[in-house]
C-alpha cells in the first residue's frame, strides 16, 4: 500500500459480499479498488452513514446502494486530505433551510385560516343555491333532533307561533321558509341552522317565561341570521377550518368531518359583525312588524342576568351572545331604536301553550 | 474480486441495538418543539430523523442497518393522500348533506360504505407503509422489500377484524399471526425471501393458553373490581350524576389500579409469547430466527416507557419506542448462516414516496 492507500471493506451494491478493497485518498476525490474493479467517489459527493458498526461508513449520492467502510487509520487521513468533510455544517445548513421553509409555509397555512377561509366563506354562502341549503338545513335539524330531544309538545306550540313566525319572515324578508322547533336542553339558547331552520330551547322559554314579547324578538334576531345566510357560512368557515387543520395534522378526516357536519353545528358561533347585522334586522323587522324593538334589549338583559359575570356561569351563556362581550353596547343598541307602545304578537293564552311544551317532563 | 467471508462461506449473525436514550429525547424534544411552530408539520422530518438513528444502531452481524427515507417523501406522500383519498371522502359526506333529503335511506348509507372503506384502509395503509419502510431499509447495501397486494392485505385484515369481534377476540391471536405470515411471505432480503414457517419452536408457543389467561383474567380482574367498588362504597354511595365527590372518584380510580397492574401482567405475557411466535416463524436463507423476549420485559417496558412519556410531557414517546425496540431486538438471535454472497440487490421497485395513507388515518408509527 502506498502511504496514501488504505484497506477497507466495500459493499457494491449489487451483492450482499463484503469485498475487501484498496482506497488511495487524492485531492479531491478517493479511489476504491477491488480486485480489477475501480470506482472513484469525489468527496463532494460522499455522505457519512451514521452506524453501530466499526468504522466510518460512507455512500455516495450518485450511487445509493454501494457502501465503503474505513478503518480509524483512513478515517484520520480522509479529515486531513479533506478538512471539514463531516464537520456537520451541511446537514446543519440543510436543517436551517429545512425549518425556515416550513415556517414560512406554517405562516401561508395560518393565513388561510384565519383570512382566507372567514373571507371566503360569505361569497361562497350567497353562491350556494338555495335548494341546496335547505337541504343541507334539513339534514342538519334532523341530526340535532336525533342529539336533543324536541320538547313534549314541540308541534303544538309550534302551531300556535307559526303565524307570527311566518309574519316576521315575511316582513323581515328572511329569504327561505321557516321551520321551527323547540328542543330539551336547560340552557337558554336559540340557534338558527342553514336553510331557516330555527331552534329554540325550552331553557330560553323558561328564561323568558315572563316576557313573550322578548321571546319573539330573539326569534326576530335568528331570522336576521337566517337572511344573511350566516348558518350556511359558518358551515363553509368550519368545514374550510376542518379541511385544513386535517391537511397539516393528518388524521382521519371521514371522522372529523363527520363530527364537523353532526355535531359542531349546533355550537354555531357567528362573528361580532353578524350578530351586530342580526340585531338590526330584527330591530327593523320588529318596527315594521309594528312590534317594540326594546323586547330585543330585554331578551339581553335577561339572558346575560342568566350568565352572571363569574367565570363558571360565562360557561352556560348561549352560542349567540357568549361571543360577544359587549352586550351592554347590544342592549344599548337595541334600546335606541325602541320606540313607545307597540302591539304584543302573541297573546297570553299562546303564549301558556308554548311554556307549558317546554316544562320539563317529570320521570316515571 | 477478494471477498471476506469468501464465496460460499456463510456469516452467523448477531442483532444488536446500541442505542442511547439521550439522542432519542433529543430527536424527540426538538421534533416537539418543531411541531409546535410549524403546525406540525416537521413531524415527517422529526420521524425521519429518528429512524434514521434508531436503524443505524441496529446492527445485523456487525453491520448496521441503513435508512435511506426522506422527510419530503413522507411529505409528498401525505399530501397525496389526502387529496385523493381524504378529502374526497369529505366532499362526499358534504356533497351528500346538499343533494339528498334527511328521509332518503341513502344519506344513512353513504357514510357507512365510506366507514367500511375506511375500515378497509386501514389495512392497505399498514401495508403500504410496510413496504416504504422496507424499500428504504438496507444492510450490506441490499435492499429490503415488500412484494404482495396492499388490498388483499387491508380485504383479509377487515374479514379478520370481524371474526375477532364476533368471537369476542379469540380469532385474534390467530388473525395476528395470519396477517404476519402474510406479509412475511411477500418480504425480501435482495433476492432473498423471508419464509414464515410454523416450526416446532414456534407453534410450541402457548398463544391461546396466554390469551386464553389474559381474556378470562381480564374478565375476572373487572369483576373483582366492580365488587371492590361496591364493598367500599355500598350501593348509596356510588355516583349518581348529579353530583361527584372528589374522594369517591378518588377511591374508583385508586382502587383501579392494582387491578390494572394485575391485566398488564396477563397482556404482557401473552404479548411476549405473540412476539415470540413470530420471530421464531422466520427464516431468512439459512438464518432462522428466534426471541426470548419474555413477560418481564414486556412489563417493565409498559410500565417504564408510561412513566417516561409523561414525565417528559410527551417528548419522550420518540424514547419510548426506542426501548421496546432495543428489548426486542437484543432479545432476538439467529440460528443458522446467511450466505450473503449468494444474495443479489433486490429488484422489486420501490415506492417513490411513502406512508401518507397511513399518516393521513393516523395510524402511524415512528418504526
Amino acid at each position: 500500500m502506498t502511504p496514501n492507500s488504505f484497506p477497507a471493506r466495500f459493499y457494491d451494491g449489487e451483492t450482499a459480499t463484503a469485498h475487501e478493497a484498496a482506497v488511495f485518498l487524492e485531492a479531491a476525490q478517493l479511489i476504491i479498488e477491488v480486485g480489477e474493479r475501480r470506482e472513484v467517489w469525489a468527496y463532494k459527493f460522499l455522505t457519512r452513514i451514521p452506524g453501530a458498526g466499526d468504522g466510518l461508513r460512507l455512500t455516495h449520492r450518485r450511487d445509493k446502494d454501494a457502501i465503503l467502510v474505513l478503518g480509524a487509520e483512513a478515517e484520520t487521513a480522509l479529515h486531513s486530505v479533506a478538512p471539514g468533510i463531516f464537520d456537520g455544517s451541511r446537514e446543519r445548513n440543510r436543517m436551517g433551510v429545512l425549518v425556515v421553509g416550513l415556517i414560512i409555509v406554517t405562516g401561508l397555512i395560518s393565513a388561510a385560516l384565519f383570512i382566507g377561509v372567514p373571507a371566503a366563506s360569505e361569497p361562497l354562502a350567497r353562491a350556494t343555491p338555495k335548494d341546496f341549503e335547505l337541504r343541507m338545513g334539513k339534514n342538519l335539524a334532523a341530526q340535532i333532533t336525533t342529539i336533543f330531544r324536541p320538547c313534549r309538545g314541540s308541534a303544538q306550540a309550534v302551531t300556535t307561533l307559526q303565524p307570527i313566525i311566518d309574519e316576521l319572515a315575511d316582513t323581515g324578508d328572511a329569504g327561505f321558509p321557516v321551520t321551527f322547533r323547540f328542543v330539551h336542553m336547560s340552557a337558554p339558547n336559540a340557534f338558527a341552522l342553514p336553510g331557516g331552520q330555527v331552534v329554540a330551547t325550552s331553557g330560553l322559554v323558561n328564561l323568558l317565561g315572563e316576557d313573550p314579547d322578548a321571546f319573539v324578538a330573539v326569534i326576530a334576531h335568528e331570522l336576521g341570521h337566517v337572511k344573511a345566510r350566516d348558518g350556511m357560512q359558518a358551515f363553509y368557515r368550519n368545514a374550510g377550518l376542518g379541511v385544513i387543520l386535517e391537511i397539516i395534522t393528518g388524521g382521519s378526516g371521514v371522522a372529523q368531518q363527520l363530527v364537523l357536519v353532526g355535531g359542531q353545528l349546533r355550537q354555531l358561533r357567528y362573528n361580532r359583525r353578524q350578530e351586530m347585522r342580526a340585531d338590526e334586522t330584527a330591530a327593523g323587522t320588529l318596527l315594521k312588524a309594528n312590534m317594540n324593538p326594546e323586547a330585543l334589549a330585554r331578551a339581553f338583559e335577561a339572558l346575560q342576568s342568566y350568565g352572571g359575570n363569574d367565570e363558571e356561569s360565562d360557561r352556560k351563556v348561549p352560542a349567540w351572545l357568549s361571543s360577544h362581550p359587549d352586550t351592554d353596547d347590544r342592549i344599548e343598541r337595541a334600546r335606541a331604536r325602541a320606540k313607545a307602545g307597540g302591539v304584543s304578537p302573541i297573546s297570553d293564552e299562546d303564549w301558556a301553550v308554548i311554556v307549558e311544551a317546554c316544562k320539563k317532563e317529570r320521570k316515571g | 474480486m477478494s471477498e471476506t467471508g469468501g464465496v460460499g462461506q456463510a456469516e452467523s449473525l448477531e442483532i444488536k441495538n446500541t442505542s442511547n436514550i439521550g439522542s432519542m429525547l433529543w430527536i424527540g424534544f426538538y421534533t416537539i418543539l418543531l411541531n409546535l411552530v410549524t403546525l406540525t408539520i416537521f413531524r415527517f422530518w422529526g420521524r425521519t430523523h429518528f429512524r434514521r438513528r434508531l436503524w443505524s444502531d441496529t446492527s445485523v452481524g456487525g453491520e448496521p442497518l441503513h435508512y435511506t427515507g426522506r422527510g419530503l417523501e413522507l411529505f409528498i406522500g401525505f399530501f397525496i393522500a389526502i387529496f385523493t383519498l381524504m378529502l374526497p371522502f369529505t366532499s362526499i359526506l358534504i356533497a351528500v348533506q346538499f343533494f339528498l333529503g334527511p328521509d332518503t335511506l341513502f344519506l344513512a348509507v353513504v357514510p357507512l360504505l365510506l366507514y367500511l372503506v375506511l375500515f378497509i384502509l386501514i389495512g392497505v395503509a399498514i401495508f403500504l407503509a410496510r413496504r416504504y419502510h422496507l424499500s428504504r431499509t438496507r444492510l450490506r447495501g441490499i435492499r429490503f422489500a415488500q412484494t404482495g397486494s396492499a388490498i388483499g392485505y387491508g380485504i383479509a385484515m377487515f374479514g379478520y377484524g370481524i371474526l375477532t369481534g364476533i368471537t369476542l377476540g379469540w380469532f385474534g391471536p390467530e388473525a395476528r399471526i395470519r396477517l404476519s405470515r402474510k406479509m412475511w411471505r411477500k418480504a425480501y432480503f435482495g433476492s432473498e425471501p423471508f419464509h414464515f414457517e410454523d416450526t416446532a419452536e414456534a407453534t410450541a408457543e402457548p398463544v391461546y393458553a396466554s390469551f386464553a389467561v389474559a381474556w378470562v383474567g381480564t374478565l375476572i380482574a373487572y369483576i373483582a373490581w366492580i365488587g371492590v367498588v361496591f364493598a367500599g362504597l355500598g350501593v348509596e354511595g356510588l355516583p349518581t350524576g348529579e353530583e361527584i365527590d372528589p374522594a369517591t372518584i378518588g377511591y374508583i380510580y385508586g382502587s383501579l389500579i392494582p387491578f390494572v397492574f394485575l391485566i398488564a401482567i396477563f397482556v404482557s405475557w401473552h404479548e411476549a409469547v405473540m412476539i415470540r411466535r413470530i420471530v421464531k416463524s422466520l427464516r431468512v436463507n439459512g438464518a432462522r430466527l428466534s426471541s426470548r423476549i419474555s413477560l418481564w420485559d414486556i412489563l417493565e417496558l409498559s410500565i417504564t416507557n408510561t412513566l417516561l412519556i409523561v414525565f417528559t410531557l410527551g417528548f419522550g414517546f420518540m424514547a419510548a419506542q426506542m426501548r421496546l425496540w432495543k428489548r426486542i431486538a437484543n432479545r432476538m438471535s439467529v440460528e443458522g448462516e446467511i450466505d450473503f454472497n449468494a444474495i443479489k440487490q433486490s429488484d422489486v421497485e420501490a415506492p417513490s414516496q411513502g406512508e401518507g395513507l397511513a399518516d393521513g388515518l393516523d395510524l402511524i408509527s415512528n418504526f
